[in-house]
């Protein structure tokens, strides 16, 4: 543990931020390429998951003052989705029931996905130049790509979901992750496109994770009704949201995939 | 799992606290005053533009496609060169 905790050290003094990122990718290429329902890919999905908590932490206590606000709001964040993703994972393989949809893991996902957008804004307005010249420009460009993206959340979720039938309750619920979605794509898209975040590498990896959370955040909606007695009914949302990042639960069957 | 990977390396790296902090990175030569890149960048932003009316344009011919996922896979790659321009 101490040697763990060394080397987390010494990574975080020197520019060896690769010795966390080459783990993390070996434990996501486990994932893809393990059998599915495996022990093997049970761990290497939590793997990432932890090590973010966890350094987050670390880095929390250590960081100067200015940034202390922003990571303390990243961490509880990241602890809020580790917990959720527990809420939607173990606890009902432990005790074998079936979640519904909508159900309070919903909510649970909501307010850490509002928490993410929270420290977004803390984020921007930080580094949010004095040029107003710039920051009109970046507003204007970070409209325009957000415009887009809602055409195509128009199209392939929204539109789909709207048109299926299910209860107001469960379509509401569904609609509401792509609304976080773009929210979150238009907080990160003036923040690529006005701060010089693309430029450097900490700016990079911040860009990486949002928009690899966003790309996943549609298929949200089947999180919390995946489970045996699934039905199509009670998880409305379909088109790209067909695809899964995460475990499978042991005894789903085949018509139930959502 | 890959935005997980990208918080724990953004978690470590010593560049973070500058990024959070709000203070200067460390970044390419700056291109501002110098009228020839100044002109790069207006016509990075009108072929940013044309190639979001592109994308709305394929999106709105996909949209009566059966086939959700090539849809997906053609808006996708366009806003993939949206982004990376």
């Amino acid at each position: 543990m101490s040697v763990v905790l060394a080397a987390v050290a010494i990574a975080m003094r020197t520019n060896l931020w690769w010795l966390v990122a080459a783990p993390n990718m070996v434990a996501v290429g486990v994932f893809v390429s393990a059998a599915r329902d495996s022990v093997w890919q049970i761990c290497s999905f939590f793997v990432p998951l932890l090590l973010a908590v966890g350094l987050l932490a670390v880095r929390t206590t250590s960081a100067d003052t200015p940034s202390r606000g922003p990571l303390r709001l990243l961490l509880a964040a990241q602890t809020g989705y580790l917990i959720t993703t527990v809420f939607w994972y173990a606890v009902p393989v432990a005790s074998d029931k079936v979640l519904p949809f909508p159900s309070y893991v919903d909510a649970m996902y909501f307010a850490v996905y509002a928490t993410f957008a929270v420290f977004l804004v803390a984020v921007m307005r930080r580094r949010a130049g004095n040029r107003a010249a710039e920051r009109r420009i970046a507003l204007t460009d970070s409209l325009i790509l957000a415009t887009s993206m809602s055409v195509v959340l128009w199209v392939a979720v929204v539109k789909p979901n709207l048109a299926y039938g299910a209860s107001t309750g469960s379509t509401t619920v569904a609609l509401l992750y792509p609304t976080f979605t773009l929210l979150l794509f238009a907080l990160a898209a003036r923040l690529a496109v006005g701060s010089g975040l693309r430029r450097s590498v900490p700016g990079a990896l911040l860009l990486v994770w949002v928009g690899a959370e966003i790309s996943g955040t549609p298929s949200t909606p089947c999180r919390a009704s995946m489970g045996p007695s699934t039905t199509e009914a009670s998880c409305p949302s379909h088109g790209w949201s067909r695809t899964r990042r995460s475990p499978r639960w042991r005894s789903i069957p085949a018509q139930s995939t959502c | 799992m890959v935005s997980n990977a990208a918080v724990a390396s953004l978690a470590v790296h010593p560049g973070t606290v500058h990024l959070l902090a709000g203070s200067r990175l460390p970044r390419k030569a700056s291109t501002a005053g110098d009228p020839g890149r100044s002109s790069d960048r207006v016509l990075g932003r009108t072929a940013r533009l044309v190639l979001l009316l592109a994308a709305a344009l394929l999106t709105d011919l996909t949209a009566y496609a059966d086939d959700d996922r090539s849809m997906f896979l053609l808006v996708a790659s366009t806003l993939t060169v949206i982004l990376v321009i």
